[in-house]
């Protein structure tokens, strides 16, 4: 009973477009969730660190999901909002000389000298990825979350195809010669 | 070029930038073919590794948080958008109370005042009177028919010493298809005081009636809050009545 009552209320004041606006972001909340999450991680490399910036970072959308003009691109707004409260928390957490770094859960189980090898790899790959400019670092972390879709990536960016294959080929054989 | 020059090169290979001069050196150079296919195995490493260590799922407790979290903001939000509701309450509350004690004070002192006794000296005998209570007494009979556009006035006595309503008290306005049940309720406060009148004297001297038109109908207490509906037949656009009651006694 409690919602029509609400529902009602909320007709009166205006509210009813909020009622749909809030229907849709939960929408895209379900869509999202995880992207928001991974691109967190992408920059954090901690689950906790990123789950608090994923939902710092849904809830501002939340907050301003009113004005976005274009709800298609969403996920784009989404993806950049969390990519700078990421960027944020890093560099807080750096100042605070507290940053961490995760120990991967594997899928496989492989020898331990395996382990260390690979751990050593991705450590050493993360590093090389943290050095890379902003701009090339989320070329690189997108395509790693979107399956190496470069043309998503450019949507999701807001930045044409050409560009963002430029500026991923730079990082990779930045990454190479980091990791030769 | 010698294979330190061509080895420079295969980082750009690698990535699908080669050159024929590249293409024709590694055709013949088996040492610069394992360092492209040395450095493809890398870049496909990096893709690999990147995808697998991205390709991480939340928790499960983490869309639940989230949800709080927007519920929580959206709660916020309500309660800032209305944030009118309790003034607009408060108001609204006042205006109930504050009617309420405007009917009270048109009735007039109904439960607490005890009959009243004494004939009543009419102060104003061409202007007879409507009352808003049931309590006091009306001398006569004959004015209660009021002449439309003008102000009728009759006077009853007191009963008790504090009066019914002050002069400065809000008044209650009648709507005019309610006139003939408001002269309904003077004839029968009339016929009321006609068999209290000699039950005791009145202290403070007579209430005074005052049943005047108004310009406008105002919609402020209709009659059904006289509780007499239904007694009111029909008229002719009869004008409205503004219903004082006022008590010369108190008066300087």
């Amino acid at each position: 009973m409690a919602q029509p009552v609400e529902a009602a209320v909320e007709g009166l004041v205006g509210g009813t477009d909020k009622v749909e606006l809030d229907a849709e972001f939960e929408e895209h909340l379900g869509d999202s969730g995880t992207l928001a999450f991974r691109v967190a991680y992408g920059v954090l490399r901690h689950r906790e660190d990123a789950e608090d910036v994923a939902q710092e970072a849904l809830a501002r959308a939340y907050q301003s999901f009113d004005r976005l003009r274009d709800r298609a691109r969403f996920r784009s707004w989404l993806v950049r909002i969390c990519w700078r409260l990421a960027l944020d928390h890093q560099r807080a957490a750096a100042r605070r000389a507290r940053r961490e770094l995760e120990v991967p859960v594997l899928r496989n189980p492989i020898d331990v000298e395996g382990l260390a090898s690979r751990n050593e790899f991705r450590d050493r790959l993360w590093q090389a990825i943290g050095d890379l400019p902003e701009k090339q670092r989320q070329v690189v972390v997108l395509a790693g979350i979107l399956g190496h879709d470069l043309r998503e990536v450019g949507e999701l960016l807001g930045v044409p195809h050409g560009t963002v294959r430029s500026r991923m080929h730079t990082a990779r054989k930045r990454l190479a010669e980091a990791l030769r | 070029m010698s294979c330190e020059g061509f080895r420079k090169m295969l980082g750009d290979a690698a990535l699908g930038e080669g050159s024929p001069e590249l293409e024709f050196h590694l055709s013949g150079c088996e040492a610069c073919r394992a360092a492209l296919a040395e450095e493809r195995a890398l870049l496909d490493r990096i893709d690999a590794e990147l995808q697998d260590s991205l390709e991480t799922e939340p928790s499960l407790a983490f869309l639940p948080a989230v949800r709080r979290r927007v519920d929580a903001l959206r709660a916020q939000g309500q309660s800032a958008r209305h944030w009118w509701l309790m003034p607009a309450l408060a108001t609204l509350v006042g205006l109930l109370v504050g009617g309420h004690f405007v009917r009270e004070a048109a009735h007039g002192p109904t439960a607490a005042v005890p009959p009243a006794v004494g004939p009543a000296a009419p102060t104003a005998p061409q202007e007879p009177a409507v009352a808003g209570s049931e309590a006091p007494v009306i001398a006569s009979a004959e004015q209660a028919e009021p002449s439309p556009g003008r102000a009728l006035t009759t006077s009853v006595p007191a009963t008790r010493p504090e009066p019914a309503v002050a002069p400065s008290q809000p008044r209650v306005f009648v709507p005019p298809e309610d006139e003939q049940a408001v002269r309904r309720l003077v004839r029968r406060l009339r016929g009321r005081a006609a068999r209290t009148s000699a039950l005791a004297p009145t202290a403070e001297g007579p209430f005074d009636f005052t049943l005047k038109p108004v310009e406008e109908r105002p919609e402020v207490v209709s009659l059904d809050d006289l509780m007499l509906q239904g007694d009111a037949p029909g008229l002719e656009e009869p004008p409205s009545y503004d219903l004082t009651v006022e008590n010369p006694g108190r008066k300087t």
